[in-house]
């Protein structure tokens, strides 16, 4: 009987340390997935407060809209460092602001970040806050919060399979991923479940819980369409339960592993009108 | 006997297991509430329907709303857009693609003394940025004013509407590999400093309207040919202005005029710079990760005047005075660290021979000095991670040896200005205060801004200013009774 016990319990310990050793590798796979070295893009954020019409939730007022050119390049020996520009197209009243980033893997590393006014015509550098605490702000005030934008690193959280189903007709796993004590700190969540593609290694749906373990946002990823050989979810739905407001973000337009000049990604683009449009012009003609 | 004892179990577990899995794929059961389900975002139309039937998050949902796919709207919309591409007008493609239009209309009201209309005035503003070639931009920035009856300046002018435009900017800029030449009336800006003017002394500013017009609406291009340069050891910056503009200042009889006694006794003659009084200077600036560091150098014309007693006309037997716009020489810095949640900047001038106003009432003697002087600005920005940010500046003029005989001039000027800005409403109201305090005068002021993006594109601003002032002897004395109200409607398009 001894025997048969400790075989038993020998098997779910392997299972499970198995288990969560494949949860991390399928992260890995979904984190090092390949995602384009550049992407250039034109970016639709749509925002509402929604309410339930029936069956289906339905924008209670007008949406706010932001379109924006984006244009990133990766850098670094794993393509985790990114640097990106972003000009706002729309609305007519934020038409010319530009944003220069800098992320970079490094643990440390705080994100550099340059806003370009141009009613005001200077370059300024922007705090992006305190690492060691969550970050409240939004995303050009859409339900993106900036965590929600940020690339995940694998060491951050631990991670288990919660079991498998089909989702959108798609096998999946449903992953559970929790961050470590130093990633903690500095979140707005407390868990992450994921429903990542058996096949494809992206996910399609992840469920985000508050510091209070409290159910907080879904987003969905939608449209997903191989672009220049790669995987890319052309639009995704994020959905606030708190704040009951949602935000569409479309890929409208994009190109991926096109060739980015350095000097784009500087501030030489914020500032050198004719060098920023003439590029652009000639980015935007790869666009899809 | 022992194994038959525990097959059993063990097929029951492998069955327990089987049906667990079996059933996570009729019904989620790691999402209990699944059942959202959304109308399409109906003005993005550039995914087409099609993609909903092969790849939707919400195909299994019946979450795709066919009706609001090709609703009327969306079908305005891709009329719109493909006339737009269909169009070969160049300027109804560009010209009009690359314009903002802004309609604004504003008032104000005086709150110290009996409430009263100070401003109130509609606008529109245009705004042209577009790529004429690959190698052209033009950017143009006009404004075009109608002030009604009650308007201070309608009033200083005694009409029943007063219309005035302004031109702030008008440019051709052309581009090259490693620079780019720009001619044209052009506004620059200089410094990391939001209130005390340290080195930021290239483009004029409109002060008709007192500390009421915000910074980035006060300046005014000027004509200009400039180029930058861009290379691996950072980025200069380098102007030749032939004929510098000079502050706008208040126009007499209007809100903010400074009354002088006596002044109709006086002839007062502007000597402003002309073709033959040419302003120049070079800025370099480079950034090293979490540093910006810019050093600049110029020689130029003051934006203000000096008053200069001439001689005396003879023929209308009054003293004629001349306000004249002196040259110096500036060398300055300006830099910027950022760290964590906080940002720390300095920024600092020498201006060599700057021109101070003189009034020396016994001898009559009204001109000015020249002195050496240094300014200096810090300043802390701190970003509360979204939740509210907070900034300080305390900047201070240093003026060497005698002052006696300097009006509206303390040996040291200090002043401290701070702001606390949040925003509320997922980031479509935005509240701001601001608090000025000057040190040596203790004059100060408090202002309370309001701005709300009631849609995109239609904006509200509303602000109340009070003032709170001490010494007698100041400039600003004279501002005393000016707490406003004032409230701005924008439309952009």
């Amino acid at each position: 009987m001894k025997k048969y016990l400790s075989t038993i319990i020998l098997s779910l310990f392997i299972i499970s340390s198995s288990n969560a050793q494949d949860a991390k590798d399928i992260m890995r796979k979904v984190i090092d997935r390949n995602d384009g070295t550049t992407e250039i893009s034109r970016v639709r954020l749509s925002t509402c407060r929604v309410i339930k019409n029936g069956q289906k939730y339905v924008c209670a007022d007008t949406p706010r809209v932001k379109v924006l050119d984006m244009v990133r390049k990766d850098y670094g020996p794993n393509e985790k460092d990114h640097k990106s520009v972003s000009i706002i197209i729309e609305p007519a009243s934020e038409k010319g602001i530009g944003f220069l980033q800098y992320d970079y893997e490094k643990r440390d590393q705080d994100t550099d970040q340059w806003l370009y006014l141009s009613a005001l015509g200077k370059v300024k550098r922007i705090v992006s806050g305190n690492e060691n605490e969550p970050k409240t702000g939004s995303f050009f005030g859409t339900e993106f919060s900036y965590e929600d934008m940020e690339s995940i690193r694998l060491e951050d959280y631990s991670y288990k399979i919660l079991g498998s189903e089909t989702y959108r007709k798609h096998a999946c796993w449903v992953i559970e991923s929790i961050p470590e004590k130093k990633r903690a700190r500095k979140s707005n969540y407390s868990k992450i479940m994921d429903w990542i593609d058996k096949k494809r290694y992206i996910a399609h749906k992840s469920i985000l819980f508050n510091r209070q373990g409290k159910k907080v946002k879904k987003i969905y990823n939608n449209h997903i369409e191989i672009i220049d050989n790669i995987l890319v979810a052309r639009k995704i739905l994020v959905f606030n339960l708190e704040t009951k407001r949602r935000t569409y973000l479309t890929y409208e337009k994009i190109a991926l592993n096109k060739e980015v000049q350095d000097i784009f990604l500087t501030q030489r683009t914020l500032t050198d009108s004719v060098f920023r449009e003439s590029t652009l012009k000639k980015y935007q003609s790869y666009l899809k | 006997m022992n194994n038959l004892f525990f097959y059993p179990i063990i097929v029951f577990l492998l069955i327990t297991l089987i049906a667990f899995s079996a059933s996570t794929h009729a019904q989620s059961i790691f999402d209990s509430d699944d059942d959202l389900i959304f109308e399409p975002d109906e003005n993005s139309h550039v995914l087409s329907d099609e993609r909903f039937d092969t790849d939707s998050a919400f195909d299994d949902d019946a979450i795709i709303d066919d009706d609001a796919v090709f609703s009327d709207e969306v079908l305005f919309q891709e009329e719109r857009q493909t006339k737009n591409e269909h169009a070969d007008s160049w300027y109804h493609n560009q010209i009009l693609k690359d314009s903002r239009f802004t309609l604004g209309y504003d008032f104000s009201n005086n709150l110290a003394l009996k409430p009263s209309f100070v401003t109130h005035d509609t606008y529109l503003r245009s705004e042209i940025q577009t790529l004429l070639t690959d190698k052209l931009f033009f950017q143009f920035d006009g404004r075009t004013n109608l002030l009604f009856d009650n308007d201070h300046r309608t009033q200083a002018h005694n009409k029943s509407i007063f219309i005035n435009s302004n031109l702030r900017e008008l440019f051709f800029q052309m581009g090259f590999d490693q620079f780019n030449i720009t001619v044209g009336r052009q506004i620059v800006v200089w410094g990391k400093a939001d209130t005390q003017i340290i080195t930021d002394v290239v483009s004029l500013r409109d002060n008709s309207d007192f500390i009421f017009i915000k910074l980035e609406d006060s300046r005014f291009g000027q004509l200009m040919l400039s180029s930058d340069i861009y290379t691996q050891w950072g980025n200069l910056f380098i102007f030749v202005s032939p004929k510098p503009l000079t502050d706008n200042e208040p126009d007499q009889d209007t809100q903010y005029y400074i009354e002088i006694p006596g002044l109709d006794q006086i002839i007062i003659i502007d000597d402003k710079p002309t073709y033959a009084d040419t302003e120049f200077g070079i800025r370099w600036k480079k950034n090293w990760d979490k540093i910006d560091l810019s050093l600049m150098a110029g020689y130029f014309f003051d934006n203000t005047s000096i008053y200069h007693f001439s001689r005396i006309d003879l023929v209308q037997r009054k003293p004629i005075i001349e306000k004249i716009y002196h040259p110096y020489e500036m060398i300055g810095m300006a830099a910027s660290y950022v760290s964590g949640a906080y940002l720390f900047k300095i920024e600092t001038a020498y201006k060599n021979r700057l021109s101070l106003q003189k009034v020396d009432a016994v001898n009559f003697d009204i001109g000015a000095i020249e002195k050496n002087i240094v300014d200096i600005g810090l300043g802390i920005e701190y970003n509360a991670n979204g939740r509210y940010q907070i900034s300080g500046e305390i900047s201070n003029r240093f003026i060497p040896g005698a002052t006696n005989h300097l009006i509206f001039t303390n040996k040291d000027s200090t002043s401290i200005y701070t702001t606390f800005t949040k925003d509320f409403l997922n980031d479509t109201l935005m509240l701001e205060y601001i608090f000025f305090y000057h040190v040596q005068e203790q004059n100060n002021f408090h202002q309370f801004r309001l701005t709300h993006d009631i849609t995109d594109n239609f904006q509200m601003i509303s602000s109340c200013t009070f003032f709170s002032m001490k010494d007698k002897e100041s400039l600003l004395w004279f501002y005393r009774n000016e707490d406003r109200l004032s409230v701005t409607f924008q439309y952009y398009f």
